[in-house]
């Protein structure tokens, strides 16, 4: 074969080759030497030569580095654990004869028991080696109890064992196909493949044509026993089957089998002709539908034998239920789903496939016969409609008990029977107490329909009445009903609730639940209009309400962070919005716009106020990720919305509250312009804010008008002040000041003249807030929200002061911001919130080192508390380490000067980083997808670099500096967000790098 | 450079490489012999997204399960190059599982048709590994703005070129294979590899004076 290639090979490329080949056997040929013996190419070589070698080099490198990593597989592999390849012939009394398949759990081969002198399946598990002796013990004591089941439909179990250290069992073979399969040939048929093109097994296709035909399957109940076949074909990987066919479909486009000799190239395929609908797109015929019901009636009679006898299935799926020859169906692998404590590795696509078909309770680990009853009845439902059921298997992760409602579409209700679908909605019911309490009902039913007799399944007549309800109020009923889900969803997603919110919400859930059943009973009672919309209408309000509470979760956890960022001053340009939303957040915040966006444009008179609130809280979401180009739209929009209901002197009873959510928007829509720098646009929307409040003097004199105002004059500075600090920062770096710690406030920093400026018309806004909220305090000082927004008003000001290094107003500041934060942690002693709030003053006041250091122990110490009370909110974490940080730049300042305690004191200092850099990495550990966190990691490892080469620890820089240098270059090339400040990191790091390199030799301690 | 090389040193001439698979024992024994080499070619193609969560391992693993239904492909093409068909195979099951990931695993649009070699990534892995290395003092550019530009320099080539210079190198093919994989006669496959190895240098020895045309 490669011989004929030697003949007209391009001279230069030969050359070129065996100079490569010559390099990767590991020796340095010369170039010169080449350039010599070939005069002819001289000039090619030495200019293509050198980069070919690089081109190697480059190659090589990652080919060590492969080779290192995967020995140890390579070694587990050689021992069988992986199993895939029959590494023993034997396991026990079974001689392996052949690999048949391999299925979610392990790979199933054909076996000879010797001792019966009989053929089985026999079925490997793989990747047990980890499993613990007790688990194993579990899996072979459960294997055995579903050796006891004998039942017509229930592939018999011979037995099961471990050899070689590895589990196995043995059970009858079965000569035919799984539904899976089944379903798989006749989605392709119905997408309008021609059967004679697709290479379908031909047991596939007898099935199929068994299925299609208008005989009777499966209606024989003799026992298959003694006579029984070889040859099961495990479901999950009839990929191939697929995939070629796919590709074959492709072919079969372009040949017509009219056009003749298309039909001879196909000898591969079988050309099956089952019987009658040969037609594309053909509907499903009549008796396809009682075939498959007779079908999983005898699949229903199994389980219900098996839940009987104590057995349950636990992963019923078409890919586990086999059609046979005769037809007769066979429920496999009886009692061995998938177990995470056997198999702890997750493997790609496997365990998708079998979420797909789990009952919404055993994603919270409980299961009982009903959990297969609901698992049958997505499979019924599979069979009926050639789609699966849940479309995305991993939503369900999210909120097993929203995504796991079936639904027939409109086109399928008009061709499935009806009595079908109502089977199916019954047995695949979310709450398990709807489905049929026994397989053996399941049955049943199905029988009655296949006599053409009533079925008892009934809808639940709420939910026929609810339909009714929904045509008519269809915005509001999908509304209300989805939010909820997403709600919980959130609430998974977020982690961070405490069991007092997640409570609220539980409540808030019941509350809806009650109301939305009283609404049902009523309307059918009634069937009055009016109430079902005040019902809709109070539903609507809980929904609100119960979002206000998410949204401020998210929001609080978006700002404490954000305060957070303008404290750490290594932190790059770290964009305000997204930083703190994970991927997940940003889904959820999407679903939820898209339902608020369709809630607002739901434009009904008496949910106007809603509506624009709705369009509020999206521009709110699209804010937060980083649309925002979308939510100066949204919001203004929302504001225009409340202008018009203004407008109307009908609801001015509401004025108070429209008023009230308007400048909600406003402020909003301020705070977005400040922080993309556009302050003109900011101020202009202040301005009109102003106005407003202007034409209104009642309201604007009112408590909450004042408090509004102040909000919005707050959110006005606090993103100037946010820019201020981040070029000023950037300015900082360049001079190469010393990292974290501020300078000092007597020495200000250069800032450009339009910077202070622009902190300067900050400071007047903040001082405008922060006599509003004095005099509001003054007024009831009870209200704690009025202080803490003082309080953090008094913080922004310190920060403003700082930048412009007034050292007065900043220790004033300080101390008002401290001493309110403190009385309101007298009152609130367990707060972690004020405790944060006041950890997080005293970091972002600390100056000095050496003077700052008592601040820094009392933030210590407050964020010690916290933590020991709330250990996992990352928040506090990332502050807590941040924090280490900068105690551990304060260490080489104590005032003793004597060099052994300066090495000590060193020593402590990097000690300190060590303990930060192992909080954050937890933090990055458990939210890969937070750039912040990852960002501050690479931070502090960074500052370690520098503390490191600043203290004379050369060597120790050069090693920190290669593992920020890694951790960079990872990050870079995992694609993680925020490029450029990595890029920028990783460039002041070689800038670091050569210094040291460069520095003249060292003074070693 | 290191003292042993882990790859065949002479694939050319053929003597490490069974030249015809007869059974699936020696397909087997041909399989281990190159995995490697497969791993190698697996992460070189990887989209650079999955690296984190798809590993070279498993994609082998999931690939010998497909070699091993469909090992008479193989055996009834005895022309073409084991190495060439099973590659195929595992670049096929790859690109099934980076499709995969994240989405049903038994959606009906599974396999598109092959494409050339994913050959969207090729500029970019190349690129990207190759801006690793050259770091030169003549050469002080930032090392992504480096690896965009090997990249759009890369992408300036002709696809196949291309592809033919990532086989060669980067995955280890013979310029038999090379051809074979790509459906094009070893001739025009070697003048084709001399074309984009003189391409190659020339990006090489100035990357940033190298725009694309």
């Amino acid at each position: 074969m490669d011989t004929k290639d030697t003949g007209d090979r391009h001279p230069f490329e030969k050359i070129a080759d065996e100079f490569v080949l010559q390099l990767r056997s590991g020796h340095t040929p010369s170039i010169d030497h080449y350039a010599e013996k070939h005069p002819e190419h001289a000039s090619m070589i030495r200019s293509v030569f050198p980069s070919l070698q690089i081109v190697e080099r480059v190659s090589a490198k990652d080919a060590t580095a492969s080779l290192a990593s995967t020995e140890p597989a390579q070694s587990q592999r050689a021992e069988g654990q992986h199993g895939y390849l029959p590494a023993h012939s034997h396991f026990d009394d079974f001689k392996i004869l052949r690999w048949i398949g391999h299925g979610g759990m392990g790979v199933v081969y054909e076996a000879i028991q010797e001792s019966l002198h009989r053929k089985v399946a026999l079925k490997v598990i793989h990747a047990q080696a980890a499993a613990s002796q007790q688990s194993k013990d579990r899996f072979r004591r459960e294997a055995q109890s579903a050796a006891g089941l004998h039942h017509t439909n229930i592939v018999p179990v011979y037995g099961s064992g471990q050899d070689h250290g590895l589990l196995y069992y043995a059970m009858q073979l079965i000569h035919g196909s799984t539904l899976a399969q089944i379903i798989e040939s006749l989605q392709r048929r119905s997408k309008g493949v021609l059967q004679s093109q697709l290479p379908i097994d031909q047991q596939t296709h007898d099935a199929l044509d068994q299925l299609l035909q208008e005989r009777t399957i499966g209606s024989s109940a003799e026992p298959k026993a003694s006579t029984s076949y070889v040859k099961e074909n495990l479901g999950e990987d009839s990929d191939r089957t697929l995939a070629s066919a796919t590709r074959e479909l492709t072919i079969g486009h372009h040949n017509e089998p009219t056009r003749g000799g298309s039909w001879t190239t196909k000898q591969e395929s079988h050309t099956p002709e089952p019987t009658s609908a040969q037609q594309p797109g053909a509907k499903l015929p009549k008796h396809y539908f009682r075939n498959i019901s007779r079908l999983v009636s005898h699949v229903a009679s199994a389980l219900d034998y098996a839940h009987q006898s104590g057995v349950l299935h636990r992963d019923i799926k078409p890919s586990n239920l086999l059609l046979d020859d005769s037809g007769t169906i066979w429920v496999a692998d009886f009692g061995l789903a998938r177990r995470e404590d056997l198999d702890g590795q997750t493997q790609t696509g496997e365990l998708l496939g079998t979420l797909r078909y789990m009952a919404p309770e055993q994603f919270a680990g409980k299961s009982d016969p009903r959990s297969d009853i609901y698992s049958l009845g997505l499979t019924l439902f599979e069979l009926l409609t050639l789609r699966p059921a849940m479309d995305s298997p991993k939503r369900r992760l999210l909120d097993p008990t929203l995504y796991s409602q079936v639904e027939f579409t409109s086109y399928e209700k008009q061709t499935i029977p009806v009595d079908l679908q109502t089977i199916v909605l019954k047995a695949a019911a979310i709450e398990p107490e709807k489905r049929y309490p026994r397989a053996k009902l399941l049955q049943e039913d199905l029988e009655r329909f296949l006599d053409d007799q009533p079925i008892l399944a009934r809808r639940e007549t709420w939910i026929e009445s609810g339909i009714r309800w929904a045509r008519r109020n269809r915005a509001i009923a999908t509304l209300a009903a989805s939010l909820f889900g997403l709600l919980f969803a959130i609430a998974i997603l977020l982690g961070l609730w405490n069991a007092q919110q997640s409570k609220t919400l539980e409540e808030l859930r019941q509350a809806n639940a009650f109301s939305a059943k009283t609404l049902h009973e009523r309307t059918e009672a009634l069937g009055r209009a009016e109430i079902e919309a005040k019902r809709a209408k109070q539903n609507m309000d809980l929904a609100l309400e119960a979002f206000d509470t998410i949204t401020q979760n998210i929001s609080s956890r978006g700002r404490s962070l954000e305060i957070l960022e303008l404290d750490n001053e290594n932190v790059d340009s770290i964009g305000f919005a997204d930083a703190v939303l994970t991927q997940a957040d940003v889904q959820l915040l999407n679903s939820l716009q898209d339902f608020f966006d369709r809630f607002a444009q739901e434009n009904s008179a008496d949910l106007r106020l809603d509506a624009a609130i709705a369009r509020r809280r999206v521009g709110e979401i699209e804010h937060k990720i980083g649309r925002h180009d979308q939510a100066t739209n949204s919001l203004s929009n929302a504001i225009k919305e409340f202008a018009s209901i203004r407008a109307n002197k009908d609801n001015l009873g509401d004025l108070k509250k429209v008023l009230n959510e308007e400048l909600k928007a406003r402020k909003e829509l301020i705070g977005l312009h400040a922080r993309r720098d556009q302050v003109p646009k900011a101020q202009e929307e202040m301005q009109k804010l102003r106005e407003l409040l202007k034409e209104h003097p009642e309201f604007a004199d009112s408590p909450e008008g004042r408090l509004a105002l102040a909000s919005a004059l707050s959110s006005l500075c606090s993103g100037g002040a946010r820019l201020a600090l981040e070029r000023s920062l950037n300015e900082r770096r360049r001079r190469n000041f010393p990292p974290f710690f501020n300078r000092p406030a007597g020495n200000p920093i250069d800032l450009a003249p339009p910077m202070v400026l622009r902190i300067q018309r900050d400071l007047s806004y903040n001082t405008e807030a922060i006599e509003l909220l004095e005099k509001l305090c003054q007024e009831d000082p009870s209200q704690s929200q009025y202080r803490l927004d003082l309080a953090r008003n008094h913080r922004d000001r310190m920060r403003l002061s700082r930048l412009l290094g007034n050292q007065a107003d900043f220790e004033t500041s300080l101390s008002k911001a401290t001493e309110i934060f403190q009385q309101l942690l007298e009152k609130n002693p367990k707060s972690p919130v004020l405790k944060y709030d006041l950890a997080n003053l005293y970091a972002s006041s600390l100056m000095v080192p050496s003077d700052d250091g008592k601040r820094l122990e009392l933030a210590i110490g407050l964020m010690r508390e916290v933590i020991e009370e709330h250990p996992s909110v990352p928040e506090y974490q990332a502050l807590y380490a941040s924090l280490l940080a900068r105690v551990a730049w304060s260490m080489p300042f104590a005032q003793e000067a004597s060099t052994e305690r300066q090495f000590e004191r060193v020593e402590n200092g990097i000690a300190k980083f060590q303990q930060a850099i192992s909080i954050q990495q937890g933090l990055v550990d458990r939210f890969p997808d937070i750039p912040l966190y990852g960002i501050n990691l690479l931070q502090i490892k960074v500052q370690l670099v520098e503390f490191t080469s600043q203290f004379r620890r050369p060597e120790k820089a050069k090693q920190y500096l290669a593992e920020a240098t890694a951790l960079a270059e990872k990050m870079l090339e995992s694609g993680a967000a925020r490029q450029p400040v990595v890029r920028s990191i990783l460039e002041r790091l070689k800038d670091r790098k050569t210094a040291l390199e460069n520095r003249p030799d060292p003074e070693k301690p | 450079m290191t003292d042993k090389s882990p790859w065949p040193v002479s694939h050319e001439t053929g003597t490490e490489e069974p030249l015809s698979i007869r059974n699936l024992e020696q397909l087997t024994v041909f399989f281990e012999s190159v995995r490697p080499r497969l791993e190698k070619i697996v992460r070189f193609r990887m989209d650079p997204a999955f690296q984190a969560r798809i590993d070279p391992g498993d994609v082998l693993q999931e690939a010998y399960l497909q070699i091993l239904k469909r090992h008479t492909e193989l055996l009834d093409t005895p022309e073409l190059h084991p190495m060439v068909w099973i590659r195929q195979r595992v670049l096929q099951t790859l690109w099934d599982l980076q499709r995969g990931h994240g989405r049903d695993k038994r959606s009906v649009h599974r396999e598109h048709a092959m494409p050339l070699a994913g050959s969207d990534t090729t500029s970019m892995t190349m690129a990207r590994w190759l801006a690793d290395d050259v770091t030169s003092p003549s050469q002080r550019m930032l090392k992504d703005e480096q690896q965009q530009r090997l990249q759009m320099a890369l992408e300036s080539m002709h696809e196949i070129d291309r592809e033919i210079l990532a086989m060669r190198h980067f995955e280890y093919l013979s310029n038999l294979q090379t051809a074979q994989a790509l459906g094009i006669s070893p001739t025009a496959a070697s003048n084709r590899y001399v074309r984009a190895a003189v391409r190659l240098a020339e990006i090489m020895q100035d990357p940033s004076s190298k725009e694309p045309q």
